[in-house]
């Protein structure tokens, strides 16, 4: 029993490691993604060119730009840039070259000193929402504090204050995409073995040979699905090292921490194996394999929590995530990468991938076509 | 005694269309048995059924005298199938090939390296065994799967077109290899072919398949006798089968179309 099964282990594993190229890139996109996810989503947005046409000399205007320039060198959303006149400055907006131009209308600060409402002008690239938002925010701060006055103790008296205490080490951008990463890299390698494997022996015409063997269904799936686990496995634990490396984090919480982790992964790779085998074992074709795969990690990955909150999706797609293996693969990584090694937080999602893999365990066999 | 092959009315059918119509066959052990037929006649389908890969409609099936639909696993114990397409493992070596196969079948690890060494000697690859199959020629990777097929000792050799695609010097090396392992023990082979000179020079008895019948069955004396003033195994297949040209491939729904690589 175990012999065929690990005959069909090493048939399969063997041409998976004797094609090094195809390892490789499972285990370079999910970096890929991390350094570039990690670099280009990191924190607030910064930089923003504001073009700046400034039709008063006045003193409010004065302290407006003082103000700008406050945000420039403090938070440096925006980074000013002076225009000579209005025109040029749209110019520059509408061919990409400017985030928003504020233009300071001549008698700005007259109709301020007089009390009239005055209205400087902004103009912004709604091309990019984002961005466009940020500009704004950052004229009306400025235009805020213009309006306050320079001495402010006196407003806080009597206020309650806010003091925030975060429970945990702090968690940068970078590091916190570690647990979402790995588990895409799990993805990453079920696409280039398992079902991928069934399916291109089919299109060869090789598994006539060893379908004319006495290999049972369940020989030939636990092999697939063992040697499948024992790749994806490995390419994973390589991507975590090097994140892990990458970004400082470390695993809290001893030798159980560690089993945590390698459990996760086993139990996620296994998982995702044997559900791409019950979609896709029957299918004729690798092209069918690969689209399939890439709508899967589309559908898997974003609802996962890797990227943004759960609990700020709409109801469906809350619903959907609580039954994605991805969302539990990723809780739990970070109860022990995040969470100081707290086992009891990751302890539900585990037991939720070992009930989804034995599903999946028993469903790909079921339903593995055994003739031709 | 217990025929190698027996089949009685033996039937597939996918949807409306008979791919193979109640076929009776027996072959006897220690045969070399040629099925022949023009394309899309049935044959392949016939030899699936025969060796497990395909759900036969009615009909019985035996191999060494073990019920193909109630014992598959007992069947395939017995039999050796060698497909069209060429189905080893490119990115294992010749041993690999064979060492994995062997384990397939349960050969123990001791039997497994005698057996393997005695067969690819055979067929002039042992030096060449710890070379990856994707270094082999067209011939050599036939070679291989042929003494592939026989790793578990069986007692009965399935070959579909085992030398389609090959130079005529490779194509006389696996026809020595086939006459080579009739000698000695009582391994029955059946070989499908469409090269008509093949089945004359290595057949004792072929069958004539045609739109899933068998039109003629013998061996090619006895066929020539049949057809008067023929003059080869060509003629007679001429006689049986006709000259136009038949539907090609399976139909919706039927196995699917090989491809080589």
């Amino acid at each position: 029993m175990m012999g065929k099964i690990w005959a069909v282990w090493e048939r399969d594993l063997l041409r998976m490691v004797r094609n090094p190229m195809t390892l490789l890139t499972a285990i370079l996109l999910p970096l890929v993604y991390l350094l570039i996810l990690g670099n280009s989503l990191q924190g607030p947005l910064t930089g923003l060119p504001l073009g700046v046409v400034a039709e008063d000399q006045g003193p409010e205007t004065r302290r407006l730009l003082g103000a700008l320039q406050a945000i420039e060198h403090g938070p440096a959303t925006i980074k000013l840039v002076r225009a000579d006149n209005v025109d040029v400055a749209m110019h520059d907006l509408r061919a990409g070259a400017l985030s928003g131009v504020l233009v300071v209308p001549p008698h700005f600060s007259s109709d301020l000193e007089r009390g009239v409402a005055a209205t400087p002008g902004l103009f912004v690239d709604n091309v990019d929402g984002i961005a466009a938002s940020a500009v704004e925010f950052a004229v009306q701060s400025a235009l805020s504090a213009i309006r306050q006055p320079l001495a402010r103790y006196e407003t806080h008296l009597g206020q309650a204050e806010v003091r925030s205490e975060e429970i945990y080490p702090r968690v940068d951008y970078d590091a916190s995409l570690i647990p979402g990463v790995v588990v895409m890299s799990i993805f990453m390698a079920t696409m280039i073995a398992g079902a991928f494997n069934m399916v291109m022996d089919r299109f060869l015409g090789v598994q006539e040979a060893y379908l004319s063997t006495p290999l049972r269904r369940l020989h030939i799936n636990l092999g697939v699905l063992l040697s499948g686990t024992t790749i994806t496995c490995a390419t994973s634990t390589i991507v975590l090292a090097i994140g892990m490396l990458a970004t400082g984090v470390r695993i809290h919480g001893g030798p159980w921490a560690y089993a945590v982790v390698a459990t996760v992964v086993v139990l996620t790779a296994l998982g995702m194996l044997a559900m791409t085998m019950v979609l896709l074992g029957r299918a004729a074709h690798p092209r069918i394999v690969g689209a399939v795969n890439g709508f899967l990690n589309i559908i898997l990955f974003f609802p996962s929590g890797a990227l943004y909150p759960v609990q700020s999706f709409p109801a469906w797609l809350r619903a959907f995530s609580r039954v994605n293996p991805e969302t539990h693969a990723v809780a739990a990584l970070k109860a022990v990468l995040f969470r100081g090694g707290d086992l009891a937080a990751a302890t539900g999602h585990v037991t939720f991938l070992a009930c989804f893999t034995g599903a999946m365990l028993l469903l790909s066999t079921a339903t593995m076509k055994r003739m031709l | 005694m217990t025929p190698a092959i027996e089949a009685r009315a033996l039937t597939k059918r996918f949807g409306a269309f008979t791919a193979v119509d109640a076929v009776d066959l027996r072959v006897e052990e220690g045969e070399l048995f040629g099925l022949l037929g023009p394309n899309g006649a049935g044959k392949t389908t016939l030899v699936r059924m025969l060796t497990g890969l395909l759900a036969i409609t009615s009909g019985e099936a035996r191999i060494a005298g073990v019920d193909v639909r109630t014992d598959p696993d007992g069947v395939r114990q017995v039999l050796g199938v060698v497909p069209q397409a060429l189905t080893s493992d490119l990115d294992l070596t010749a041993y690999e090939n064979m060492d994995i196969y062997a384990r397939y079948f349960g050969v123990d690890r001791g039997a497994r390296r005698v057996r393997i060494e005695e067969l690819l000697t055979r067929t002039g690859l042992w030096e060449r065994r710890k070379e990856l199959v994707s270094k082999f020629s067209g011939g050599m990777r036939r070679r291989l799967e042929i003494v592939r097929g026989l790793i578990h000792k069986p007692r009965v050799l399935f070959l579909d077109e085992p030398t389609i695609g090959l130079d005529p010097q490779s194509r006389l090396v696996i026809w020595d290899i086939l006459r080579d392992l009739r000698k000695g023990d009582s391994l029955t082979i059946s070989l499908t072919t469409h090269y008509l000179e093949e089945a004359e020079a290595l057949c004792g008895r072929v069958a004539i398949v045609d739109a899933g019948r068998i039109v003629a069955l013998g061996t090619i004396a006895e066929l020539k006798e049949l057809v008067p003033g023929s003059r080869n195994l060509e003629d007679v297949f001429i006689h049986f089968a006709g000259r136009s040209l038949r539907e090609e491939g399976a139909p919706k729904g039927g196995p699917p179309a090989r491809r080589g690589r």
